[in-house]
């Protein structure tokens, strides 16, 4: 193909607290830039929804005011919600949003936390009022784990709605949706980045993919993956990468098979519908 | 002496390849910047200066002189210090430079007989007033340390002698010649910056701000450390921060208001009277604030001049502009990707990993102002100074902007003595 066919387009905005890159080609240029406008207005507006650190967000006056009194919440943040307590029933409750106090203090160094851990749901969910309330004061509901999956299904809306067949969304390298291929090649050929790159390389149409390490690529060391029924760090290095067609379940997955123990690994994957799931230790 | 530094000429030819020209002459003084050769060749053209005060500055502003003078047919007729070693040290700079001025004690020795064009004046804030008022009384133009004088009253005395003689003042604010502050100022007043809401200014050091006295004889003490004393100098506050308020009231254009402060003598305690610690606060009548302090036992901070807006920061000192907008940082392995594509390559994409985040409040290094900073802005206001003399005048605004930064120092040493904020009395505004 001559690349002046390949009509590329590639834009970034700051994102979840990462950087969300957009790479689209092909033949509806004219829909190009209308289709990364709508995407930066849909994403403020999730993260206006979804953001555990903006003052100014609906989930921050939830986590605020949810432990007092039941409080209405939008469409938006109900589906997130009912999505997660699907989650945590499918990944036999290793994925759980509503440890976010937990998962701060650990990040904080704080190891001691074992007495704050409440098993079970932690949630009082009313669905004819669409309205959220927490079962106990330790509640801190928690998107991290989440929010740029569901924040690339609202993307891959979008790039639907524009008709684009080839695109290459990043947040960051650690959550990836993609369509079509890429312009040289039947499909976009993904891999790690520095030292990994030589692992494996995945083969992405119209996938998703997430990485999810208990190392960040930042060379502290750095705590940040917890397993929610013990309440302690992982400390083993892990890198889970998994490959699926929808984001949300890409990005759920490769965070709670970091967190749960190998042995229940096999019952959390039989409940998803994914493509390839790989495991990296001591990389 | 080696140039260590580009004369106004290497400068501004520099600039014309850089492509700032533009920029640099919109700036209201500037016409003494443009590259027009120094007129007046002859040898009845020559400008004669005087230098009052031979001490670290005056010999300072002896050596940058030199190194234009003949190119911009100016000498020095003669030197005036009442302190007989620096004296000789700054006739032994004009010796070396093939010059030879005669040497006066008193200054008005300089006025009856040398006569010189124009004078620079480096003595002790405390003489300044007198010497430029009297230079003014014979027909002298006068260049003037920073800052103008001791008390707001001599202040606005130099001020009314300027305009009443006719002559010209330009006070030692190097700043207003410096490429790097004219480049940034049009920038912040073409609005570059956004709505400015704070200045925040300050100078830091960690010595004792003292001098040697000759034979460790303390007969000396008040000659050599007048700065430390509050009957010669208001300290930190006109040494130092006259040239920041100086530049904070540039960028936004305007004079403070009010002025709070407080200081304490903190850390040096050894019989000086001036604060070595000092901490004020500015406002501005659109509400804007310059938060100022100086302090001399810690010196991680060294001197700025941050100049805040919502849409970006300027960093004089250190010739830098930070902008706030998410100045998009490309992601490892995206711009391979790129480039890849262009180049019709298809490898594998080495993009993925545990989130990377771009560190912008960090990393952001910002960017340089103007590229090409080599210079002696002390150097270019002189050589500035040589073509108003030759013109007979300077910029008016110049001058009103030596005397506002001067009168809103010893606005702010009112304000720390007397515990409140104070307002520019009437009779001192121009
Ligand atoms: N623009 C700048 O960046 C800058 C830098 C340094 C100093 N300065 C200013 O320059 C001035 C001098 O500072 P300095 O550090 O050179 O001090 P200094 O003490 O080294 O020099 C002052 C000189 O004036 C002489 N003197 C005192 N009274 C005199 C009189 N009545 N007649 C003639 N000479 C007299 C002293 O003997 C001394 O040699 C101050 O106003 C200071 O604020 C400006």
């Amino acid at each position: 193909m001559k690349s002046s066919d390949i009509n590329l387009f590639h834009r970034s905005i700051g994102a979840m607290n990462s950087q969300l890159d957009i790479v689209l080609w092909g033949s509806q240029t004219s829909n190009f830039e209308a289709a990364f406008q709508t995407i930066s207005e849909q994403t403020t507006h999730y993260e206006m929804v979804l953001s555990r650190y903006n003052s100014q967000s609906e989930l921050y006056r939830l986590n605020q005011n949810a432990y007092k009194q039941s409080i209405e919440v939008s469409n938006l943040l109900w589906t997130a919600i009912n999505r997660a307590a699907t989650y945590y029933e499918n990944t036999v409750e290793y994925f759980d949003i509503a440890q976010g106090r937990l998962y701060h203090k650990i990040k904080q160094g704080d190891e001691d936390s074992e007495d704050k851990i409440k098993h079970g749901w932690q949630l009082e969910l009313n669905s004819t009022e669409k309205s959220v309330r927490f079962a106990n004061p330790h509640v801190l509901l928690d998107f991290g784990g989440m929010g740029k999956g569901i924040l690339l299904e609202g993307i891959d809306n979008i790039l639907e709605k524009f008709q684009i067949q080839n695109s290459f969304i990043s947040f960051g390298g650690s959550s990836v949706l993609t369509r079509g291929k890429h312009p040289h090649g039947s499909f976009w050929p993904f891999s790690l980045s520095g030292k990994q790159s030589s692992l494996k390389t995945w083969e992405l149409n119209k996938h998703s993919i997430s990485v999810s390490s208990t190392r960040t690529n930042n060379s502290r060391k750095n705590k940040h993956i917890v397993n929610p029924l013990t309440g302690k760090s992982i400390e083993e290095e892990i890198t889970v990468v998994v490959k699926a067609s929808n984001p949300v379940d890409a990005e759920v997955l490769s965070t709670s098979l970091l967190a749960a123990p190998k042995n229940m690994h096999r019952i959390i994957l039989s409940n998803f519908d994914i493509n390839e799931v790989d495991i990296f230790e001591n990389q | 002496m080696n140039k260590i530094y580009q004369s106004r000429r290497d400068f501004l030819r520099n600039l014309a390849i850089t492509g700032s020209v533009a920029t640099l002459a919109a700036s209201p003084w500037l016409g003494a910047f443009s590259n027009t050769p120094f007129k007046g060749k002859g040898p009845n053209d020559k400008v004669r200066l005087s230098v009052i005060g031979t001490g670290i500055r005056g010999r300072q502003l002896l050596r940058l002189l030199f190194t234009f003078a003949s190119e911009a047919n100016v000498t020095v007729s003669s030197l005036c210090d009442n302190f007989a070693p620096h004296l000789e040290e700054a006739l032994e700079i004009c010796h070396l430079n093939g010059v030879k001025p005669k040497t006066y004690t008193d200054y008005r020795d300089v006025i009856e007989k040398d006569k010189p064009d124009a004078v620079l004046i480096a003595t002790p804030l405390h003489e300044h007033a007198r010497a430029t008022i009297d230079c003014f009384s014979a027909g002298i133009h006068v260049f003037c340390e920073k800052s103008m004088a001791r008390t707001l009253d001599d202040t606005r005395a130099m001020y009314d002698a300027h305009i009443a003689s006719n002559r010209i003042l330009v006070v030692g604010h190097q700043r207003l010649f410096n490429p790097v502050y004219l480049e940034g100022m049009q920038r912040i007043h073409n609005g570059e910056l956004g709505t400015i809401g704070q200045i925040r200014a300050y100078w830091h050091r960690n010595n004792d701000w003292r001098r040697p006295l000759p034979n460790n004889d303390m007969k000396f003490e008040r000659q050599i450390n007048w700065r430390l004393y509050k009957e010669y100098s208001a300290g930190l506050l006109t040494e130092l921060m006259s040239h920041q308020i100086q530049v904070a009231n540039w960028a936004l254009q305007q004079s403070p208001v009010s002025v709070m402060g407080t200081a304490s003598i903190r850390f040096w305690r050894d019989g000086r009277e001036v604060h070595d610690n000092v901490a004020l606060i500015y406002s501005y009548a659109d509400g804007t604030k310059c938060i100022y302090d100086s302090m001399i036992s810690n010196k991680k901070y060294g001197l700025e001049e941050q100049i805040m807006g919502h849409l970006g920061t300027i960093e004089f000192e250190t010739n830098r502009q930070y902008s706030e907008k998410d100045e998009s940082i490309k992601a490892p392995g995206i711009q391979q990707m790129i480039s890849d594509i262009e180049n019709k390559v298809f490898d594998k994409l080495p993009i993925g990993g545990a989130s990377w985040v771009p560190e912008i409040a960090v990393g952001d290094q910002g960017k340089k102002i103007i590229e090409n900073d080599q210079f002696s802005d002390t150097a270019l206001q002189l050589e500035a100074l040589v073509n108003f003399i030759r013109k007979g005048s300077a910029p008016e605004k110049l001058t009103k902007e030596g005397y506002n930064a001067s009168i809103w120092t010893l606005l702010g040493e009112n304000a720390i003595d007397t515990g409140q904020e104070l307002k520019m009395p009437e009779k001192y505004i121009i």
